[in-house]
């Protein structure tokens, strides 16, 4: 994906929302991009998308794409699983896979009650996961979310979260827009903001994550109830911890500090039963957190600093409950 | 681009944006053809209330979608791939209109031609219709795929220039469709029917230049 000098005005002598924005992102990059309201963001993933053309520049993207508006209509004739099907043929899957991903990714967001409902009588956010699943069955090498989270559940957002690191590890480039600065904390191999020139400007590297300084590391000793944890967990974690195998089914992560907020919130919110039982800080050995259920570890330390990116390279293992 | 078709087809159907146009087809139709007229005059009615009618299909095709399902359409499709769709599938109702109307004709209507020329034979009296009818609604494309976006962003100019075009497109002497049209009201005056094939030539030449031109257009401004 690759933008050359763009810029985007809409009108003749219109003010310009993007100008020489220049972007290049190889595969496996999870971008997000900031700005104000009305910055340009929504614009700029629009031009990637192809949804809208620049008025100046060059916009390269690759074949398979797809993309989640913030709001979508329920004004549609169809019911979920007609348009999530009908969507997968657009997309170029054969009848019956197309058919088979919209039921999977339906079941998987928890709309399959809903799926033969037209979706004008289905409420907003069940409509936004339709949103959702009809990018996310294509596979595509290019996903654009534009404030995609917005109405979903809790149990989406993670999914949405871990479908959107899954596509970047398997080498898709994915770019994303949230007002929630946590969004995909740790993940995020790089962001960018839109200026008040229109222009792209990188975010600096948080001064903790990898190649920053080193900060002081924090054990996280988690186990699953389910089984071998070190299989169940996606590959891909906030701060790229290292993983040691413990005793049963535990495994302990040891991350930066700055990465351990991001890492926990990771591990209680994601879609696998993950219980938390220790969390340490290594230079001061002293916040033992009880071996309680999930959401009951306290983060011991790590509330000093601002998670951030932290690029990391590896297949996501699928994580199931 | 059949899934895109395929895709856009249901949309109309489903949304009953054809409702509107075929039911003005229907009252046109009901309005200037008496049952027991001559077959030929008849069609020649029928194809030329079909250019019209045709362009407002396209304009239903090109509109029926919200925005941000269009957006995300046009994400997996690219913008001019969604309007070669939007067109086809306008065009593929237009011809089946056509085709339900000329046999709806063939029903009700009366002698072939005129009760006073020799009459003329019917199979030649039917497809004359029919080829007329295709010309009048390739026309009929043609004049929605320019009258709408994304070649007219306003919205509120398309439906008088529409019908503007549309006339323009039935009187206008150098016009395939007034060829098409004349030739069938002569062939029921005279009795001898001629097969507009003359015609059909430079319908599909117009409108393949003006999809072109929108679709080249298309990914302006889409919101």
């Amino acid at each position: 994906m690759r933008l050359d000098g763009v810029g985007k005005r809409y009108g003749r002598g219109g003010r310009w929302v993007l100008r020489g924005a220049d972007l290049a992102l190889e595969p496996g990059a999870l971008v997000r991009i900031e700005g104000p309201n009305g910055s340009g963001k929504s614009t700029l993933l629009k031009l990637a998308a192809g949804i809208e053309r620049p008025s100046e520049g060059r916009v390269r993207r690759p074949r398979r794409r797809a993309y989640v508006p913030e709001r979508f209509p329920p004004a549609l004739p169809f019911d979920a699983r007609t348009y999530l099907a009908a969507l997968g043929r657009v997309h170029g899957l054969p009848a019956a896979e197309a058919r088979r991903r919209a039921d999977g990714w339906l079941e998987r967001l928890g709309v399959t009650a809903q799926a033969g409902t037209p979706m004008s009588r289905l409420s907003k956010g069940t409509c936004q996961k339709v949103a959702v699943a009809q990018a996310l069955l294509a596979e595509a090498d290019l996903l654009l979310l534009d404030e995609a989270w917005t109405g979903l559940d809790r149990a989406a957002r993670s999914l949405l979260d871990e479908a959107a690191a899954e596509r970047a590890a398997l080498g898709g480039v994915v770019l994303f827009v949230d007002h929630d600065p946590g969004r995909l904390a740790g993940l995020a191999t790089d962001g960018y903001r839109v200026g008040e020139d229109g222009a792209l400007h990188r975010l600096p590297a948080d001064a903790s994550g990898e190649g920053g300084a080193p900060g002081p590391l924090v054990e996280i000793d988690a186990d699953s109830p389910d089984g071998p944890l070190a299989g169940l967990l996606p590959a891909r974690l906030p701060g790229d911890p290292e993983r040691t195998p413990l005793a049963g089914t535990a495994v302990r992560l040891t991350v930066r500090a700055g990465q351990s907020d991001a890492l926990l919130r990771r591990l209680l919110d994601g879609p696998s039963a993950v219980r938390v039982l220790a969390v340490r800080r290594l230079t001061d050995p002293v916040a033992e957190a009880p071996a309680a259920g999930q959401g009951d570890a306290e983060g011991g330390g790590g509330r000093d600093a601002e998670p951030a990116g932290a690029p990391v390279v590896e297949p996501v293992v699928e994580a199931a409950p | 681009m059949r899934a895109l078709v395929r895709y856009q087809a249901a949309l109309l159907l489903r949304s009953y944006g054809w409702l509107p146009p075929v039911l003005a087809y229907t009252l046109l139709m009901v309005i200037a053809v008496s049952i027991g007229d001559p077959l030929l005059g008849s069609q020649a009615v029928g194809a030329a209330v079909l250019l019209p009618v045709t362009a407002w299909l396209v304009r239903v095709v090109v509109t029926a979608e919200p925005a941000a399902s269009r957006a995300c359409l046009t994400a997996v499709a690219t913008a001019p791939r969604v309007q070669v769709a939007a067109l086809l599938t306008a065009l593929s109702a237009g011809l089946l209109l056509a085709v339900g109307g000329t046999l709806a004709l063939w029903a009700v209507s009366g002698p072939v031609s005129n009760r006073k020329v020799p009459p003329a034979p019917l199979g030649a009296a039917l497809s004359a219709g029919l080829l007329a009818s295709a010309v009048c609604v390739l026309l009929g494309v043609a004049v929605g795929a320019l009258c709408n976006r994304p070649v007219l962003l306003r919205g509120q100019y398309g439906i008088p220039l529409a019908l503007a075009a549309a006339t323009l497109a039935l009187v206008a002497p150098l016009s395939p469709a007034n060829a098409a049209v004349r030739e069938l009201v002569d062939a029921s005056r005279s009795g001898r029917v001629g097969q507009p094939w003359a015609a059909l030539v430079p319908a599909a030449v117009l409108l393949a230049v003006a999809a072109a031109g929108a679709c080249a257009l298309a990914g302006r401004r889409t919101g």
